[in-house]
C-alpha cells in the first residue's frame, strides 16, 4: 500500500515538473515571465518563457496585507520563485527582476523563504491588470513584518515584472 | 565632618540631598519621555516615500508618455494588427497616473502648490482617457489614428512637464520644511541632552561627595568597633581580676564555715553558719555570673565540652540547691528520660551554671509548689552545629522545668521573648528588665547554640524548655513493659506530684496510682496485693484509720516509703523507707533497694 502511494506521488510530481518544463519549450498563452540564467541543465540556449496558466500550477501562496501603493488591505495570491527554480533545477541565491518600464531590482531568494514574500499574480482573487501594476508583482507581508517597512524593501517591491534572471552570489 | 555640625544640620543636609535627588530623577524622567516622541517623529519624517517617490513616479509618467509616443511613431502598416500592444503601452502610462492619484503618494501630492499639481494630474488623466478611443481604433487596424494620438500627446507634453516641475518643487519645499522641523527637533534633543549631561554631572559630583562621606563613616565605624572591642577586653580583664582575687577568699570562708559548723553543737549557731555559707555561695555564683556575662558580651566565652554522666551531673546540681528548695518548701523531682544515654558530651560547667541560676530564680516563685526537672530528647532541629568534642553525633536535648508556682512575671516574660543578642537589646537593659539570673541564663543558652522557650499562666505555674545541642551517640529505646517485673503503688493525691513520681518510677517499676477508696477497699476485702511498695507523698493527709490500713498492708509484706515530713508528722508509724526532697532516681533506687 505504501509502495503504491509512493509511486502515485512520484508520478504526480513528474507530471507537474513535465508541465513546467513543457512551458519552457513554448507556452500556450501570452508570455508573462521570462526566466534566464544557469539554464544549462535544461539544455536551453534561450531563456525559459512562462504564461500565467503555467505559473498558476506552482504551489500557491497568499498574503493579506497593506501596501503604500494601495488603499486598505488586499489579498494577494502568487508563487514562491524558489519553487519555480527548484522545479527548473536552477541554482541561485539572488534574482534580478525587470519591470516593463525597465526598472530593475535584485531580491535575495531568502526574502521569499524567511519573510514569506511572493510574486503575486492575483489581487483580491482577480488577475492583476497592467494598469493595476500587473500581471506580476513582488509583495511583502508588511503587516506581519513591520520591520520591512523601509526603503530597501519598498525598492524590492517591484511590479509589472516581465523578466527574472537568476544570479549566483559572485555575480 | 558630619559629626562636628550637630544632628540638626545633618538632618537638614539629608533632607536637601533627598529633595535634590527627587528633582534630578523627576527631571531625567520628564526629559527622557520628551525624547521618545521627538525621536519617533524624526523616524517618520525621514521616511523615503514621503517626499522621494513623488519625484520618481512623476518622472516615470513623463518617461512612459515618451515611450508611448516612441512606440506610435515607429508603427507602420507591417505592424498591424498590433495585437494588444497599443493597449499595453497605453496601460503602462495610465498605471503611473493611477499610482500618482492613489494611496499615500496621492494624498501627499494633493498638497503641492496649493492643489495645482492635482488639477494638472486630473487634466492629464482626462486627456489620456480621451485617447483610449483612438487606441481602440488603432487596435482595430486603423493606422490613421496614430497622428491624432501623437498630436494629443504632444499637446499634453507641456502639462506633464509642468506637473513634473511642480511635483519637484513641491517635494523640495516639503523636504526643506521637514528638514527645518528636524533641525528644530535636533536642537531640542541637543538642549535636552545638555540638561541630562548637567544632571549626570551633578549626580556624579554628589556620588563622589557621598562616597567620601561613606568612606569616612566606614573608617569611623571601624575605629568605634575597635574601641568597643578594647573596652570589652578591659572589662573582661577587670572582672576576671576581681573574680580571681575574690573567689579564693570566699571559697576559703565557705570551707572555714563548714568546719565551724561541724564543730558547733549549738543548733542556732549551725543555722546561722548555714545561712552565711549560703550567702557566700550566692556571692560566688554572682561573681561567676558577671564574669560569664562579660565574656559573652566580649564574645570570648568558649564552651569546654567534655564527656560525662549527665544523670549524675543533674542530680548533683539539684542536690546542691536542696537548702534553697527546702527554704521555700518546693517539692522538686528530677527525672532523666531513659532514652538519654548515660554518657553525653556537653559543657557541664555551663549547664550546671544555667540550671543553678535558673532554679534559684524560679524557686521563689514556687513556694509550697511542685517543680519537675526533666531531661529528654528534643524535637527541635539544630540551627547552628557547635564544635564537636569527639565522634559523637550532635543532637538536640531538651531540659524541661515545669512548676505549679505563681508563674513568671510580665517583665521576665517580655525579657525572655526578646533576642538576647540583638544589638539594641543591651545586657544592661536585660539585667534591668529581668535581673542578672535570667539574663545570664538567656545569654549562656544562646552562646551554647541553644534555645529557651517558655509557657506560663499566672497563678498556675510555668514551664521552661531549654534545648541544647549535645554530643549523643544515639537515643536509646524506651524499656519495654515486659522487662519490668516489680511493681509499686503511689497513693494518689490528685496533684502534679503524682505525675512526677509516676514518671520517675516508670523506667524501673510498674507503677499504679492508688486512690484512698481503692486503698480502703483493698484492705477491707483482704484482697491479694499486686505491689511490693506503696509510696506516699506529703500531699496526702492520712487519718488514723488509714494509718491502720497501712499497718495491715505492712503485714501483707508491702513496704511503705513516704516523705520525711510525714515521718515527722506521724512518729508512731514506722515506714520502711523515708525520702527527702529533691527526689532523684538515685535516691529512690537506693531506698527501694535497701529493703530487697
Amino acid at each position: 500500500m505504501k509502495r503504491l502511494l509512493r509511486g502515485t506521488l512520484a508520478v504526480l510530481f513528474t507530471a507537474l515538473c513535465h508541465s513546467v518544463f513543457a512551458a519552457s519549450e513554448g507556452p500556450e498563452g501570452p508570455v508573462v515571465l521570462t526566466v534566464s540564467g544557469h539554464l544549462e541543465q535544461l539544455d536551453l540556449t534561450t531563456p525559459a518563457r512562462f504564461d500565467l496558466a503555467t505559473l498558476k500550477q506552482l504551489p500557491v501562496h497568499q498574503i493579506s496585507t497593506q501596501t503604500p501603493w494601495e488603499e486598505g488591505t488586499h489579498l494577494y495570491v502568487g508563487f514562491d520563485p524558489n519553487d519555480l527554480l527548484a522545479q527548473l533545477n536552477v541554482p541561485g541565491d539572488v534574482i534580478r527582476l525587470t519591470a516593463f518600464n525597465h526598472y530593475i531590482t535584485e531580491v535575495p531568494l531568502t526574502d521569499f523563504s524567511s519573510h514569506r514574500a511572493i510574486i503575486a499574480y492575483a489581487m483580491d482573487n482577480q488577475d492583476i491588470s497592467i494598469r493595476n501594476k500587473g500581471p506580476l508583482m513582488v509583495v511583502y507581508d508588511f503587516d506581519q513584518y513591520p520591520e520591512l517597512r523601509n526603503e530597501a524593501y519598498y525598492g524590492r517591491s517591484i511590479w509589472q515584472i516581465q523578466a527574472l534572471q537568476v544570479l549566483m552570489p559572485e555575480q | 565632618m558630619a559629626t562636628e555640625q550637630g544632628p540638626e544640620a545633618n538632618k537638614q543636609r539629608k533632607r536637601t540631598l533627598i529633595n535634590f535627588l527627587i528633582i534630578c530623577v523627576c527631571c531625567s524622567s520628564l526629559l527622557t519621555f520628551l525624547l521618545i516622541p521627538l525621536a519617533d517623529n524624526s523616524t517618520r519624517l525621514n521616511a523615503r516615500q514621503v517626499f522621494d517617490s513623488s519625484r520618481w513616479h512623476s518622472l516615470q509618467l513623463q518617461l512612459q508618455t515618451y515611450r508611448l509616443m516612441n512606440y506610435l511613431s515607429d508603427l507602420s502598416a507591417d505592424d498591424l494588427p498590433v495585437n494588444g500592444n497599443a493597449y499595453f503601452q497605453y496601460d503602462l502610462v495610465l498605471s503611473r497616473v493611477d499610482l500618482l492619484r492613489k494611496g499615500d503618494l496621492g494624498r501627499h501630492i494633493r498638497n503641492f502648490a496649493n492643489g495645482r499639481a492635482t488639477r494638472l494630474l486630473n487634466i492629464i488623466s482626462g486627456e489620456l482617457e480621451l485617447i483610449s478611443l483612438n487606441i481602440e481604433h488603432l487596435e482595430n487596424g486603423r493606422l490613421d489614428q496614430v497622428p491624432i494620438i501623437m498630436e494629443r500627446l504632444r499637446s499634453l507634453d507641456s502639462q506633464i512637464t509642468d506637473f513634473v516641475v511642480i511635483v519637484n518643487q513641491g517635494a523640495n519645499d516639503y523636504v526643506t520644511k521637514k528638514r527645518a522641523e528636524l533641525d528644530v527637533q535636533l536642537e531640542c534633543i541637543q538642549f535636552i541632552s545638555l540638561i541630562l549631561l548637567g544632571i549626570s554631572a551633578a549626580l556624579l559630583f554628589m556620588t563622589f561627595k557621598l562616597s567620601q562621606v561613606f568612606r569616612q563613616s566606614l573608617n569611623r565605624t571601624a575605629r568605634l568597633e575597635q574601641r568597643i572591642e578594647d573596652i570589652l577586653n578591659s572589662k573582661v580583664d577587670v572582672i576576671s581580676r576581681i573574680t580571681s582575687e575574690l573567689k579564693p577568699a570566699i571559697t576559703s570562708i565557705i570551707s572555714r564555715l563548714s568546719y565551724l559548723k561541724q564543730d558547733s553543737a549549738k543548733e542556732s549557731t549551725q543555722v546561722a553558719l548555714e545561712r552565711v555559707t549560703n550567702h557566700n555561695s550566692q556571692i560566688l555564683t554572682l561573681l561567676d555570673g558577671y564574669h560569664d556575662l562579660i565574656l559573652i558580651e566580649a564574645n570570648k566565652l568558649k564552651p569546654h565540652i567534655s564527656e560525662g554522666a549527665i544523670r549524675d551531673h543533674l542530680e548533683y546540681t539539684i542536690q546542691a540547691l536542696e537548702p534553697t528548695f527546702s527554704a521555700h518548701n518546693v517539692r522538686v523531682i528530677c527525672q532523666v528520660d531513659p532514652r538519654i544515654p548515660s554518657l553525653v558530651d556537653t559543657d557541664y560547667k555551663r549547664l550546671h551554671e544555667i540550671l543553678t541560676v535558673l532554679l534559684l530564680q524560679i524557686t521563689p516563685l514556687c513556694v509550697d509548689a511542685e517543680l519537675m526537672l526533666n531531661i529528654r530528647p528534643s524535637t527541635l532541629p539544630i540551627l547552628r552545629v557547635p564544635e564537636k568534642h569527639n565522634d559523637k553525633a550532635i543532637k538536640m536535648v531538651q531540659i524541661s522545668l515545669k512548676d505549679t508556682g505563681e508563674g513568671l512575671p510580665e517583665a521576665i516574660q517580655s525579657g525572655l521573648r526578646s533576642n538576647p543578642f540583638n544589638p539594641t537589646n543591651t545586657v544592661a537593659n536585660q539585667i534591668q528588665q529581668m535581673g542578672l539570673g535570667f539574663t545570664l541564663c538567656h545569654l549562656l543558652i544562646g552562646s551554647l547554640d541553644g534555645e529557651l522557650h517558655f509557657s506560663t499562666t499566672q497563678g498556675k505555674g510555668s514551664e521552661i524548655w531549654i534545648d541544647l545541642p549535645m554530643g549523643v551517640n544515639a537515643f536509646a529505646n524506651r524499656p519495654g513493659a515486659d522487662n519490668i517485673t516489680e511493681s509499686i503503688a503511689v497513693l494518689s493525691s490528685d496533684t502534679f506530684l503524682d505525675q512526677g513520681l509516676e514518671a520517675l518510677l516508670a523506667s524501673s517499676y510498674q507503677v499504679q496510682l492508688l486512690s484512698e477508696e481503692q486503698l480502703t477497699m483493698l484492705v477491707l476485702n483482704s484482697a491479694d496485693v499486686s505491689f511490693s511498695w506503696l509510696l506516699i507523698s506529703d500531699k496526702t493527709t492520712l487519718s488514723s484509720l488509714q494509718l491502720e490500713y497501712l499497718k495491715q498492708l505492712q503485714r501483707q509484706s508491702v513496704n511503705i516509703i513516704w516523705c520525711a515530713s510525714l515521718a515527722r508528722k506521724y512518729p508512731e508509724f514506722h515506714a520502711e523507707a523515708v525520702y527527702h526532697y529533691p527526689i532523684t532516681a538515685s535516691q529512690l533506687a537506693a531506698l527501694l533497694r535497701s529493703q530487697d
